[in-house]
C-alpha cells in the first residue's frame, strides 16, 4: 500500500477509534452548568449487584439490589407493633399488647392466636413456614438470578435479596411468598367462579392430576406462560369454555388469583398459552410461582408477605468500579510499555488492536441484554486481553526471527504470521468453544463469565488475526527503516577471514 | 547417563503430593466446606427519617453508631451503606434511610442491646422529633442454589471435553489424555486448595475459579502443546527417545509458559493489589488456579505425558517402519 492510501486508512481508523473511545469510555458534561450530561456506554451498561446497579435517569445508580423482609401471617416487625400501639387508642392498647408476644428481644413480635401454642411457637406454625421458606427458595433458585438470596432472619422471618437490575423486583417480592394450592375457576367474576381444577393434593384428584407442568416461553419478542395440561385437564377446561362468550378463567394460589385469563371461545388445548403483557422476567416468575405450587402446594400453606423493603448499593462499595477502571488502565499501560519498549513504534499497531478489542467487549456488554459487568465478565475480559497480547507478541516474535533469517520486511511479515496463524487460530478457537458450550448448560455468574468469554476469544482472535495485521501494513510505510520501525535486527553471521 | 527431571520414575512422587493436597481439601470439605460468606450473623439496623436527613444526611448516625460499637468494645465484619427505604409496591424512596451493621454470630446479643439502647437514646435526643429506629436481626445462614453448582459443573466438564477432542484432533490423543489428566487434576486441586486455606469466598466464587482452572490449565497445556509439536518437527528430535526429546523440548517452552504465566500473574496482582477490598478478595485468589496451572503444565503434565509419547512413538515408527538411531543402536547391541 502506498503511502497516501496508507496515511487515509490511518487517518480514518485512528478517528473511527478515538470517537469510539469517548463514547464508550469517557463521560462528560455537555453545557457548563451540568445539567446535560453525556454518559458514556461502560457508564450506561448494567452492573451486578456487587460492582454497582443499573443507571436511571442520567448519572444516578440505582444500586446493586433489593431487600425485602417477608413477614408470614401472624408476625409482625418490632416497629410495625411499636408503631400500631402508639397508633391505637389508649384504652385498645393494652388489649393490642395483650395480643401480642415479644420474640427475638423485641426485633418481631408474634400474635399469640395465630402462631403461638400456650409460650411456645406451635409445632404447625414451624413446620408450615419452614415448608413456605422451602418453595420460596426453590422460586427464586429457579429464577436463577445472579446475587439473589434467601436468608431466614429471627427463626420466623425471611430475607429475600434480589438484584436491581432484575426488572420485575418489585411484583418479584410481592408474589414470591404466596402460598397455598393450585386452583382453576372459571365464571365471570372471582367472587362466584365454579372451580373447575379442584385442588385436593393427597387425594385422588391433585392439581397435576389435570396440569402437568407450567412453563414460560419467549419466542420473537413474545412472552408465554404455559399450561402443559394432561388429558383430564384439557376436558375440565374445554368443557367449563364450552359456549363461553365473555367469562374468565382465573388460575389461583389459595384464595388469589395469579393470572385472569379472558374467555371468549371454547379452549380445548393441550398446552394453553397465555401472553397477556409478559415480557421474559415476569412470564419466567409466574411460571415459577405456579409451577412450584403445582409441585409443592398445601392447603397450609403459609403465604408471607413484604415487610420492609430497601435499596442495597453496590456490596464492594461505591468506589470498586473506578478502583477497577483504574486497575484495568495501569495493565493496559503496563501492557503498551512492554510492546513500545521491545517492538518500537510497532507498539501502535498493538494499542489500535486493544483498543479495538476493548470496544467491541463494552459494545457487547452493553447490548447484550443478560451480560452485566461484574466480577466474571471482568475476568472473561481480562482472559480474552491477556490472550491477545500474548499472541500480538507471539506473531511479532515469529515475524522477528523470520526477519533475523535474512528476509524482507514485507515477507517476513507474511511467513511470521503464516507460521503463527494456527497457533493463534487454535488458542482463541478452544477458549471460545470452552465458553459457549459452557455458557449453554450452566446459569447465573458462571454462564455471563463464560459467554463473555465466548465472544472476548472471538473479538480477541479476530482483533490479532485481522486488526493487528492491517495495523501494522498501514503503518509501516511511514518508516523509514521498517526494521527500526519495529525493532527488529539480522542475524550477525561471522564472516571467515 | 544424563539424569533428566522429567522422568518417569519421579511421576509417583508428584502424584502423591497432589494426592495429599487433594485427600486433606477433600477432608477439609467434607467437614466444613468452602469458607463461604453465607450472610449468617448479627445485623444492627438503624432507620432513620428526613429530619435526621436534612440535619446532616445521616453522618451523625454512623458516628454515633461507631463510637458506641467502639466504646463496647465490638466490631462489625461490614457495613452496608446508608440505603433509602422503598414503598413496597412502587420501589419509591419512602424517605427512610437505614444503615446495616452485621456482626459475627459469637457477638453476644446482650451487648448489641445496649448498643441499640444507647444510640437510640443518643440519636433521640440529639434529633428532636427524628423518628429513629434500632433494631438488632438474628440472620441465619442463606439458603443455598443447588441447580447452579451443578449445572456449572456439567458445563465445564462438557466444554472441556469438546474443547480436549478439538485439541486431540489438532495435536494427537497423547497430548489430550494429558490435557485432560490435567484439567481434572488442576480443577480438583484449586478447590482442595480453597479449602484448605479457608480464603474467604462469595458463594459463586468456587465454580468461577473451578471455570478459571479449567480455562488456564487448558491455556497453559495448548501452549506446550503447540511448542513441543513445533519442536518435534525438527529431525534432530526424531532421533531422540521420548524422554530425551521432551526433556529437550520443554528448555525452551518452559520459558514460553513462564512468560505467559507471569502476564496473567501480574494482572491479577495488578487488579488485586488497585482495586477495592471486595474485588481484590476475588482476585488475588485467582493465583491459586494460575499457581496449580502452572505446577501441573511445567512439573506433572510432561511426566504423564512420557509414556503417551512412547506409545506414539512406537506407534509412528511401526507405520513408517524407521526406528530412531539410538533405538537402532541399541536394538544393533
Amino acid at each position: 500500500m502506498g503511502k497516501v492510501k496508507s496515511a487515509i486508512c490511518l487517518a480514518l481508523i485512528t478517528v473511527v477509534i478515538a470517537v469510539l473511545c469517548v463514547v464508550c469510555f469517557v463521560p462528560f458534561p455537555c453545557d457548563g452548568n451540568g445539567l446535560n450530561y453525556f454518559n458514556s456506554i461502560l457508564g450506561i451498561a448494567e452492573k451486578d449487584a456487587e460492582l454497582g446497579g443499573y443507571l436511571i435517569g442520567e448519572t444516578e445508580y440505582v444500586g446493586g439490589g433489593y431487600t425485602a423482609v417477608l413477614y408470614p401471617e401472624g408476625v409482625i416487625s418490632g416497629r410495625d407493633y411499636e408503631n400500631d400501639l402508639s397508633a391505637s387508642a389508649e384504652e385498645d392498647q393494652a388489649e393490642y399488647a395483650e395480643k401480642y408476644s415479644s420474640y427475638a428481644d423485641g426485633a418481631i413480635y408474634l400474635e399469640k392466636e395465630t402462631v403461638l401454642d400456650g409460650t411456645e411457637v406451635s409445632e404447625s406454625f414451624k413446620k408450615n413456614f419452614a415448608h413456605s421458606v422451602e418453595v420460596l427458595t426453590e422460586r427464586i433458585e429457579r429464577l436463577h438470578l445472579p446475587s439473589a438470596s434467601v436468608n431466614v432472619v429471627d427463626d420466623y422471618t425471611v430475607q429475600v435479596s434480589l438484584p436491581a437490575s432484575y426488572s420485575v423486583a418489585g411484583a418479584a417480592f410481592e408474589y414470591l411468598g404466596r402460598m397455598g394450592e393450585l386452583s382453576v375457576s372459571f365464571g365471570s367474576d372471582a367472587s362466584s367462579a365454579e372451580t373447575i381444577i379442584p385442588a385436593q393434593t393427597g387425594t385422588e384428584h391433585p392439581a397435576s392430576y389435570y396440569i402437568k407442568s407450567v412453563t414460560a416461553r419467549t419466542a420473537s419478542g413474545v412472552s408465554y406462560v404455559i399450561f402443559n395440561m394432561t388429558d383430564e385437564g384439557r376436558a375440565a377446561i374445554a368443557n367449563a369454555t364450552s359456549g363461553a362468550s365473555s367469562s374468565y378463567l382465573y388460575f389461583n394460589i389459595g384464595d388469589e388469583a395469579l393470572i385472569t385469563l379472558t374467555v371468549s371461545e371454547q379452549i380445548d388445548q393441550s398446552s394453553l398459552y397465555i401472553s397477556g403483557s409478559y415480557d421474559k422476567d415476569s412470564s419466567e416468575l409466574v411460571a415459577a410461582i405456579l409451577d412450584t405450587t403445582l409441585e409443592s402446594g398445601t392447603e397450609d400453606g403459609l403465604a408471607l408477605s413484604v415487610g420492609e423493603l430497601h435499596r442495597d448499593y453496590a456490596s464492594y462499595g461505591n468506589s470498586a468500579q473506578m478502583m477497577l477502571y483504574i486497575a484495568l488502565g495501569v495493565l493496559l499501560l503496563a501492557s503498551l510499555v512492554f510492546f513500545f519498549v521491545r517492538y518500537g513504534r510497532l507498539g501502535f499497531a498493538h494499542l489500535y488492536t486493544m483498543l479495538v478489542y476493548l470496544i467491541a467487549m463494552t459494545l457487547c456488554i452493553w447490548a447484550i441484554d443478560f451480560l452485566t459487568l461484574g466480577m466474571g465478565s471482568v475476568l472473561a475480559v481480562l482472559f480474552g486481553a491477556i490472550t491477545l497480547s500474548v499472541s500480538d507478541a507471539m506473531s511479532y516474535e515469529y515475524a522477528r526471527k523470520e526477519y533475523a533469517t535474512g528476509k524482507t520486511m514485507t515477507f517476513a511479515v507474511k511467513s511470521g504470521y503464516k507460521k503463527c496463524f494456527f497457533h493463534i487460530f487454535d488458542a482463541h478457537i478452544v477458549l471460545a468453544a470452552l465458553g459457549f458450550i459452557t455458557y449453554f448448560i450452566a446459569l447465573t455468574e458462571l454462564s455471563v463469565f463464560a459467554f463473555t468469554l465466548g465472544i472476548g476469544m472471538f473479538f480477541a482472535g479476530l482483533c490479532s488475526l485481522a486488526v493487528n495485521r492491517f495495523c501494522w501494513y498501514i503503518m509501516m510505510p511511514f518508516a523509514k527503516d521498517k526494521a527500526k520501525f519495529c525493532r527488529f535486527k539480522r542475524e550477525e553471521v561471522e564472516e571467515d577471514d | 547417563m544424563t539424569k533428566h527431571f522429567y522422568s518417569l520414575k519421579k511421576l509417583p512422587l508428584f502424584a502423591a503430593i497432589s494426592a495429599v493436597i487433594l485427600i486433606v481439601g477433600i477432608v477439609l470439605f467434607a467437614l466444613f466446606g468452602f469458607n463461604v460468606e453465607s450472610g449468617a450473623g448479627k445485623s444492627f439496623s438503624v432507620t432513620y427519617d428526613a429530619v435526621v436527613t436534612i440535619a446532616d444526611g445521616g453522618e451523625r448516625v454512623e458516628e454515633v453508631c461507631e463510637n458506641t460499637f467502639d466504646s463496647l468494645g465490638i466490631n462489625y465484619e461490614s457495613k452496608s451503606e446508608t440505603a433509602p427505604d422503598l414503598d413496597n409496591s412502587s420501589l419509591a424512596e419512602n424517605g427512610d434511610y437505614t444503615v446495616t451493621y452485621v456482626f459475627a454470630e459469637d457477638v453476644s446479643s446482650e451487648t448489641l442491646a445496649s448498643a441499640r439502647d444507647t444510640v437510640e437514646s443518643t440519636l433521640t435526643g440529639e434529633f428532636e422529633g427524628a423518628s429513629v429506629y434500632v433494631v438488632v436481626h438474628e440472620v441465619a445462614a442463606g439458603a443455598s442454589f443447588v441447580e447452579p453448582v451443578w449445572r456449572g459443573a456439567v458445563a465445564l466438564i462438557v466444554a472441556a471435553i469438546v474443547v480436549l477432542v478439538y485439541i486431540g484432533f489438532r495435536f494427537g490423543w497423547g497430548r489430550t489424555l494429558t490435557g485432560l489428566v490435567l484439567t481434572v487434576h488442576d480443577v480438583l486441586l484449586t478447590l482442595a486448595l480453597l479449602a484448605i486455606t479457608r480464603i474467604p469466598v462469595a458463594a459463586f466464587t468456587p465454580l468461577l475459579f473451578a471455570a478459571a482452572a479449567v480455562v488456564i490449565s487448558l491455556f497453559i497445556w495448548m501452549v506446550q502443546c503447540m511448542k513441543m509439536r513445533e519442536t518435534f518437527k525438527d529431525p534432530a528430535f526424531r532421533t531422540m527417545d521420548a524422554e530425551e526429546a521432551v526433556n529437550e523440548c520443554l528448555k525452551t517452552s518452559n520459558k514460553t509458559v513462564l512468560y505467559v504465566v507471569a502476564a496473567v500473574a501480574v494482572v491479577f496482582i495488578v487488579v488485586g493489589a488497585v482495586a477495592a477490598p471486595g474485588v481484590r478478595a476475588f482476585f488475588l485468589p485467582l493465583l491459586l488456579p494460575l499457581a496449580v496451572s502452572t505446577y501441573s503444565s511445567l512439573v506433572l503434565g510432561p511426566m504423564v505425558y512420557l509414556p503417551m509419547k512412547r506409545m506414539d512413538d512406537r506407534s509412528n515408527a511401526k507405520k513408517a517402519r524407521y526406528v530412531g538411531k539410538k533405538k537402532a543402536e541399541k536394538a544393533e547391541e
